[in-house]
């Protein structure tokens, strides 16, 4: 039989996993995790990727050290931390294991009291109607699906349990499935917010290199094993 | 023994937010653990100028009302290992904060950090008595006008009435040439009317609306004359006797070479 290594690293299409012994020492796991990590730093290479760690039960605390230790050792971008078999839960606060700040912050939301601005126009069925832009500070929360005619400015959320769609530019926040369904997605006319979220992911958009103009071409973005990946409409 | 600084101005757009962005980076810079705490709720800007709004998850008010931890709030800076920023809430008003949630939390944060800069809101309201309540000391900006330099001494009496003791001052954006010409007040005039100590003068910089607007504090930027002025500061917070720097030989673009090649 092989040895069983403390620290395995796999690349997948939706990020990279990273199994780990529960029968070691954490102490031992990290200098295990820094020395592959380092090693392997040209795998790593700039890229923007979601971690998933698996075989072992962690402490938030814990599973922040090992994330630390690939920030330092490698240009890798985490954009989302996962652990394996973490369902998002729709009632019950988030148990503390195995979750992370991310997932639990945006599980949390499990009642939307709906919120609009004044001069909320039309609701029909599962779906809310908004005409006007959101500035900076303003909200809209719903339980279902928002469309919202005009611009979303950064420093807004648009916080909804269906889809949201804008006929406009997102620049602030978008949160679909706010409670826990994957199947949402984010469309605008011009896609660049601060920050997307859908479900339990968080992801934010990297700003666009000096100097190249910024193109607005309509897209939406989704969740595909994990991962929000954005696609032309 | 950590220190809690509010950084405060009375007047708004005297550049608060970005002394407190530098501050912090240069204090970081020299290995001492900051944590930036945005006080401005309902107008939070700091995220903005330090470049970290879009990994917001959490704020200052989700500490205090207790949704999340307060280290799942805090915003870890990649460009410097020891900065944190704890961001204001955007959709909140200063309300949401009472000035007892305030010291509490802060006391808290002195646990884990050496610096703890507190970004106060303009005016003498609400966000002003959270922000202050938790600090001991306090930075005073202003700029060499008139109003906003009444406004400084309202607010050195508040602080006073507040029992944050000597305050030191920052005065910013001065121009060299027109102190010169007589037609803007010198920090000697300034001084003459506040008579607190002063921390540091930060001359009038273009590069200032350059990296702000880039979310990169100047203070990391070895030729920015602003970021010098800064770093300046800094080392005096930390103790050590740096002299003001020499805006009037500094003033002309052959002389700000001149100095770049003379320090290399």
């Amino acid at each position: 039989m092989a040895v069983k290594q403390p620290v395995m690293i796999k690349g997948q299409l939706d990020g990279i996993n990273i199994t780990l012994d529960e029968a070691v020492d954490f102490d031992i796991l990290k200098e295990n995790l820094r020395k592959k990590v380092s090693r392997g730093r040209k795998f790593f290479e700039g890229s923007n990727s979601t971690v998933s760690f698996a075989g072992r039960e962690m402490s938030d605390d814990e599973e922040q050290n090992l994330i630390d230790i690939i920030l330092e050792e490698t240009n890798l971008d985490v954009t989302f931390i996962r652990s394996e078999g973490f369902t998002p839960p729709l009632t019950a606060s988030p148990s503390k294991t195995g979750m992370n700040a991310y997932s639990s912050a945006v599980s949390s939301v499990t009642k939307i009291s709906n919120q609009f601005p004044a001069g909320f126009s039309y609701r029909e069925s599962n779906t809310a109607y908004y005409k006007g832009g959101l500035r900076s500070g303003q909200t809209i929360r719903f339980e279902g699906s928002v469309v919202i005619m005009g611009d979303i400015n950064p420093g807004s959320e648009v916080v909804a349990g269906g889809n949201v769609v804008v006929l406009g530019a997102l620049k602030g926040m978008a949160h679909a499935g706010a409670k826990g369904d994957l199947q949402c997605h984010i469309a605008a006319l011009d896609l660049r917010p601060t920050q997307v979220r859908i479900a339990d992911i968080i992801s934010y958009v990297p700003a666009p290199p000096k100097g190249k103009k910024v193109e607005n071409n309509p897209s939406y973005a989704y969740i595909k094993d994990g991962q929000v990946f954005v696609a032309p409409l | 023994m950590s220190e809690v600084y509010v950084i405060t101005s009375g007047k708004g757009g005297v550049g608060k937010t970005t002394t407190s962005a530098n501050l912090g980076a240069g204090l970081a810079l020299q290995g001492k653990k900051v944590v930036l705490v945005d006080a401005d709720i309902g107008l939070r800007n700091l995220d903005v100028v330090m470049g970290l709004e879009n990994r917001i998850v959490f704020d200052i008010i989700d500490v205090i009302e207790g949704n999340c931890r307060l280290k799942q709030a805090l915003i870890k800076d990649k460009r410097y290992p020891t900065l944190h920023l704890l961001p204001a809430a955007q959709t909140k008003d200063k309300d949401a904060v009472t000035p007892e949630q305030m010291r509490k939390l802060c006391d808290q944060l002195r646990e884990d950090f050496d610096y703890i800069l507190l970004d106060c809101p303009a005016g003498i309201e609400q966000g002003f008595k959270n922000a202050v309540a938790g600090a001991d000391k306090a930075i005073v900006v202003t700029t060499p006008e008139v109003s906003p330099v009444r406004d400084a001494d309202r607010i050195i009496g508040l602080l006073e009435a507040a029992e944050v003791r000597s305050p030191l001052l920052v005065l910013n954006r001065i121009k060299p040439k027109m102190v010169e010409r007589g037609e803007m007040m010198s920090l000697e005039e300034v001084t003459e009317i506040l008579a607190i100590d002063v921390l540091g003068v930060v001359p009038d910089d273009e590069t200032i609306v350059i990296s702000t607007n880039r979310g990169e504090p100047a203070v990391a930027d070895p030729n920015s004359f602003a970021g010098q002025a800064f770093r300046d500061i800094v080392r005096r917070m930390l103790g050590e006797t740096v002299p003001l720097m020499d805006l009037e030989a500094n003033t002309g673009f052959f002389s700000k070479f001149k100095k770049l090649f003379s320090k290399a």
